[in-house]
């Protein structure tokens, strides 16, 4: 058996087109020794019941904290000695867990797996035809991809809650500065499901400000 | 005279603690300036012409090569594109031009391509939790549960 995996999901909200049984399921089937955590940012639905029904432990926020924020807080919670964090709406690809389990090697702090775009089943036809997703599969993403020891956390501290969004970047630059290494491996472990393009237009300013605040921070350093 | 405005429909530019930050939206590399290189780009990027930035800055000990590679290297990179003349006066501050001995600064980095072209969108509204605008989607109730239906199958 292997060495026990914490699979954090934070999430607010998640109970719409069953995405988070669908994540959930997702991550039973990978037949992995794993506990998953469910962070709730007080959630509106009945987020946490779902959550209870496939006998995942729940942590729950008092006021809204952010998806950061609900990393940290699975972090705190985790009793796994590897780490992965995966979103509420993203399915992981059976076996995957397994592959970067197995590709870690003595100095390896944290493997890492492609993300594939996948227009959600739920979109209709004219939202799926205004939406351009990545064709190919693309690394860079937290979301049931990279596998890390939770003793990388020991080294590098929790993610910094003054920014929302882009913490993997400020993730990696303190991974290179501590000297934690990497394994890349080419495939593809999780579907990153794609719901629409509005949001993430509305929101590409503060993302981006997000961005520059981490890239300004890292250029200090 | 020349006059230049951020090419907006690439690059993204935040300035915080007076350090510039521009980010090309469609390669993933980003650009860094010092504090002076910070404050002539901000002037550019407002429509205040070379001429006027030029008779500032020559004062103060700066280079000629250095402000047109500076201001070169904008658009070759495609930071900068030409614009009109805003008539804003020229505003800088001397004390930081001294700071960084009047030399102008633009370094180019890719070291974060692959992560800032990923694109995590998984920001949250308020009201509506971690998933899309409801109202960007098909309301119609029967439609709706036609396709959670197809989900669940």
């Amino acid at each position: 058996m292997n060495d026990l995996i914490s699979v954090i999901i934070p999430v607010k909200n998640g109970s719409r087109g069953k995405y988070l049984n669908q994540a959930i399921e997702g991550i039973q089937a990978q037949n992995m020794n794993v506990e998953i955590i469910v962070v709730d940012d007080c959630s509106t639905d009945n987020t946490v019941e779902i959550a209870q029904s496939y006998g995942c432990k729940v942590v729950k926020h008092d006021t809204p904290k952010g998806q950061v924020s609900g990393k940290n807080s699975g972090l705190k919670a985790a009793c796994g000695k590897y780490i992965l964090f995966h979103d509420h709406d993203d399915i992981m690809i059976e076996g995957a867990l397994k592959k970067l389990y197995d590709e870690f090697e003595p100095d390896i702090m944290a493997t890492e797996a492609k993300v594939q775009d996948w227009y959600s089943p739920d979109l209709s036809d004219e939202e799926r035809a205004r939406t351009l997703i990545k064709q190919e599969p693309y690394w860079g993403l937290f979301t049931g991809a990279i596998l890390i020891k939770k003793e990388a956390f020991d080294k590098i501290g929790l993610f910094n809650e003054a920014v929302q969004t882009g913490e993997i970047i400020e993730w990696q630059s303190k991974m290179d500065s501590n000297g934690l290494k990497i394994k890349k491996i080419d495939f593809v472990s999780t579907m990153r499901r794609i719901h629409s393009t509005n949001f993430g237009k509305t929101h590409q300013n503060t993302e981006f400000k997000n961005y520059a605040a981490i890239l300004r921070a890292k250029l200090r350093k | 005279m020349a006059n230049y405005q951020l090419n907006e429909t690439k690059m993204f530019a935040d300035i915080t603690d007076g350090i510039a930050i521009v980010i090309n939206s469609e390669t993933g590399i980003y650009y860094g300036m010092n504090a002076f290189g910070t404050q002539v780009y901000e002037n550019l990027a407002q429509g205040v012409s070379t001429e006027k930035i030029w008779e500032k800055i020559k004062t103060l000990g700066t280079e000629e090569d250095n402000f047109k590679a500076f201001i070169d290297a904008m658009l070759e990179k495609e930071i900068l594109l030409s614009g009109t003349d805003s008539g804003a006066e020229v505003n800088i501050d001397e004390a930081i031009a001294k700071e960084d001995n009047y030399i102008l600064e633009l370094k180019e980095y890719n070291d974060a391509q692959e992560l800032l072209l990923a694109d995590p969108i998984h920001e949250v509204k308020e009201e509506e939790g971690w998933s899309p605008e409801k109202s960007s989607l098909n309301e119609d109730k029967e439609d709706v549960a036609r396709r959670e239906a197809k989900m669940e199958g």
